[in-house]
């Protein structure tokens, strides 16, 4: 009788791949979920370890807000380098909003907000094809969606915002940097594209950041991540 | 209804010297964006203006073909 995979499938239990050896004939290896996963036969076995892949990547905070006038994440810690943030579903409880974005270094105390504490661009393009820049050598606070004319955050049913908001090294002793990625549905309910950055203009050290709209509350899903150092 | 805020996922209700200065500046941005949505409207008139003189002696389809790549 033809022993293969096709002819004969009696592994010894569920989840079982056949995987070659150097001589004979393919050999039913195991799954093994633990600490690692490990892939073996009697050949031999070799484990992945995706706890190793992803350790340096983790959730800290999960913010649910619903009119809320802020949303803040503080005690940014040095025990990580890079943060990052995923917006999803955010909408301003007005109309024709703008999002912001300002910092702390007393752990969200008070926010910088001085008329040159912040630097910013950001280019958004509309589903018209209609590309608009915008930005601010020296500013309150940092743009991050609707400042764009006729471009604004809505507040109609799938007006809504989701992207990612990136922060590097906040706690270092230069400027820290940020990157924005933004998919939205502006107050017309026009699709818009919009990718920025900025920087806050000073050397002291980031811990605390605040998100929110120019004129009103925020509502949306906030999950801050980060990137061990 | 008081205001309130999100501190790491917990909610926060603000203290009233907090919830007026919130309001303070929701104030002063709303007078603040329409200021400058001002001058970008006077901005694109002005800049429009200078197109449609720059394109007068074209035809009209040529203009209005160049004028949308400008503006």
């Amino acid at each position: 009788m033809t022993k293969n995979a096709w002819d004969s499938p009696l592994p010894t239990a569920n989840g079982q791949l056949l995987i070659g050896q150097d001589s004979g004939p393919p050999a039913w290896a195991t799954l093994t979920a633990g600490t690692g996963t490990s892939i073996s036969n009697t050949a031999g076995g070799a484990t992945i370890n995706f706890d190793d892949a992803l350790q340096d990547f983790e959730l800290i905070a999960t913010v649910t807000a619903s009119g809320a006038s802020e949303v803040t994440f503080t005690g940014l810690s040095s025990t990580y380098d890079t943060f990052w943030i995923s917006f999803q579903g955010v909408q301003p409880t007005n109309d024709a909003e703008i999002m912001y974005l300002r910092t702390s270094t007393d752990n969200g105390s008070t926010y910088d907000s001085g008329a040159s504490d912040y630097a910013w661009s950001s280019s958004g393009t509309n589903d018209g094809g209609t590309i608009d820049p915008e930005g601010s050598s020296a500013d309150t606070q940092i743009s991050l969606a609707g400042d764009q004319s006729s471009e604004e955050l809505g507040n109609s049913t799938n007006e809504t915002l989701s992207g990612n908001l990136t922060i590097y090294n906040p706690l270092d002793t230069q400027w820290t940097k940020f990157n924005f990625n933004f998919t939205y549905l502006d107050l017309s309910g026009d699709s818009n594209s919009l990718t920025g950055g900025g920087a806050r203009l000073s050397t002291a050290d980031v811990d605390a950041l605040r998100i929110f709209m120019a004129t009103g509350t925020i509502n949306g899903l906030f999950k801050l991540y980060g990137f061990k150092a | 209804m008081a205001l309130h805020k999100m501190i790491n996922g917990v909610k926060v209700d603000l203290t009233p010297a907090e919830e007026r200065s919130v309001r303070a500046e929701w104030e002063a941005n709303k007078i603040k964006i329409a200021k400058k949505k001002e001058e970008k409207a006077k901005l694109k008139a002005e800049k429009e203006r200078v197109v449609e003189k720059l394109l007068a002696g074209l035809e009209p389809e040529e203009r209005e073909l160049i004028k949308n790549k400008l503006m």
